[in-house]
């Protein structure tokens, strides 16, 4: 009886110390090229966990990751970038709180700034971006917190 | 109209009221010299009108044939992705289905209050979902760029939403 | 020619085509294609002096009408509104390929300085042998004059010489205010003048 007490408390410790400690998360960037092709290949293993809302919201049956990052946060305030041959998108982290990670991004084309934007992502809810028209697809850019 | 520019323009073209006519040939220095200006550059207009207006098409039809192809494929993409989702509507959720997710869901929404609920802080919930606290666009680069956003709660993703940047060749697609 | 009631008539049968394309019928619009291909190409390649680009960015421009034709409400005539997605395909184009005005962008504020609009007429350069000039000559020397233009420049001098459109209708087409249209006119016709009077003059 004391030692099934004994264990079921140690179980109970651990569980509520589970909810508290967080390791360093990653944060996966993405420049993906989406299109609508005869016959599309299999999504990337990185989109698999939002392959319904990518084909949903933006209409595209193949997705193409052209450049991507992945970058683990110890302390909420690193920078990285994710790059293709044209394109390159420039993440600061710049805080951390409960709700999520503070990220300035700016998306380049070449040297020409297209769009920045800051965001609170989730570590529940990636964060999507609809990017110019390139060829006859577009170019869409995710982070997910992993 | 304001500056000598646009005054001008308008004069060239005849499209300046008696008034105005009146007005603006009163300030020119020397008319002579004007009329001969107005008359060169109607020269112009109509040489110009006369050597590009007749560019041509060569080969009309495959021009419309190719691009009836290209639309027919945009809208067999389109019609793939709204006839996929059709079906999925029509054939899954029965009677039974939909009684069974209805109660499995009431037991997941049990457990998890009872469970998990009660450690988060309320004030997390509604954070659950990215948010987007700025977005901007380089206007001398995209100026006719439009920013929106908007939040599916189905997906949990967010979205930030671009219109009217500048297309790009497909070249730029590369890795 | 064309009388009132022919016109009119005109404008109800492109109304109906658009209203068919609305309703998704690619065969009105296929009718609309071929109502204004020629000008659409002969535009574009005006602007960029490249048949195979033309043709790429003719193409692309009646695809993006076909993908926004729910959104033309007839508040412009649908001559203007596909002018519009021209323009901007074109210009997104030729700024991409940054075709510059000689070495430096042609520029209203540059040209302020070296355009008096109330000297007199500068002296004609000695006439040339024109009379022989052959046509392929003639087209090379406005080709390069006009890509000495901005875009948008060329925009509104093709726009009004060519295509005979109004202020208002060059202004909605690019997105500008009637004034902005007029004053680039006035700098592209001066600029024009200054490069092609041997040619013009004399033929």
């Amino acid at each position: 009886m004391a030692r099934s007490l004994l264990l079921s408390a140690a179980f109970a410790l651990v569980l509520g110390t589970a909810t508290e400690l967080r390791g360093a998360e990653m944060v996966w960037s993405g420049l993906v090229i989406a299109e609508n092709v005869a016959q599309p290949h299999p999504i990337p293993p990185e989109l698999t966990g939002i392959e319904r809302p990518l084909k949903r919201l933006f209409g595209y049956n193949q997705f193409q990751v052209i450049g991507q990052s992945r970058k683990a946060l110890q302390t909420g305030q690193e920078d990285w970038l994710a790059t293709s041959k044209f394109f390159g998108l420039h993440v600061d982290a710049r805080g951390e709180s409960q709700a999520g990670y503070v990220l300035n991004l700016k998306l380049y084309k070449e040297k020409e700034l297209l769009l920045e934007t800051d965001a609170k992502l989730s570590k529940r809810s990636p964060l999507l971006i609809k990017g110019p028209q390139v060829g006859g697809g577009q170019l869409l850019l995710v982070l997910v917190v992993q | 109209m304001k500056t000598f520019e646009e005054k001008w323009t308008a004069w060239l073209d005849g499209q300046l009221s008696d008034r105005e006519l009146a007005q603006f040939e009163a300030l020119l220095p020397d008319k002579a010299a004007a009329e001969a200006e107005k008359t060169e550059a109607k020269k112009l207009g109509a040489f110009l009108k006369r050597e590009l207006g007749a560019r041509a098409l060569t080969n009309e039809e495959f021009f419309s044939h190719q691009l009836r192809e290209r639309i027919a494929r945009e809208r067999a993409g389109e019609s793939r992705k709204s006839g996929g989702r059709r079906i999925e509507v029509s054939t899954w959720w029965t009677i039974r289905r939909l009684l069974w997710t209805g109660t499995a869901s009431l037991v997941v929404f049990l457990v998890l209050a009872i469970f998990v609920m009660r450690d988060k802080n309320p004030a997390e919930q509604s954070q659950y979902l990215t948010q987007i606290l700025n977005a901007r666009v380089d206007p001398v680069v995209s100026p006719n760029a439009t920013i929106s956003m908007f939040e599916t709660k189905e997906d949990r993703v967010t979205v930030l939403w671009t219109e009217g940047l500048q297309s790009l060749p497909a070249d730029y697609a590369a890795k | 020619m064309q009388t009132e009631a022919t016109l009119a008539q005109a404008d109800v049968s492109e109304l109906d085509l658009i209203r068919r394309c609305q309703a998704g019928d690619t065969e009105a619009f296929d009718e609309l294609v071929t109502r204004y291909r020629t000008r659409v190409f002969g535009m574009i390649y005006n602007m960029i002096h490249s048949e195979q680009d033309a043709w790429d960015l003719a193409q692309d421009s009646f695809v993006k009408a076909w993908k926004s034709i729910k959104r033309f409400r007839g508040q412009s005539s649908f001559y203007t509104w596909i002018y519009r997605i021209v323009m901007n395909v074109t210009i997104d184009w030729a700024r991409k390929k940054k075709i510059k005005a000689g070495g430096a962008e042609f520029d209203d504020a540059i040209q302020l300085k070296e355009i008096d609009p109330a000297s007199k007429t500068v002296p004609k350069a000695d006439a040339l042998p024109y009379e022989t000039m052959e046509r392929s000559e003639i087209w090379a020397r406005i080709d390069k004059a006009i890509a000495q233009l901005s875009p948008e420049h060329r925009a509104v001098i093709l726009m009004k010489e060519i295509e005979e459109m109004q202020y208002h209708e060059i202004a909605e087409a690019l997105g500008c205010s009637i004034g902005t249209v007029m004053s680039r006119l006035f700098y592209a016709r001066k600029k024009l003048q200054n490069l092609l009077r041997d040619v013009y003059e004399n033929i």
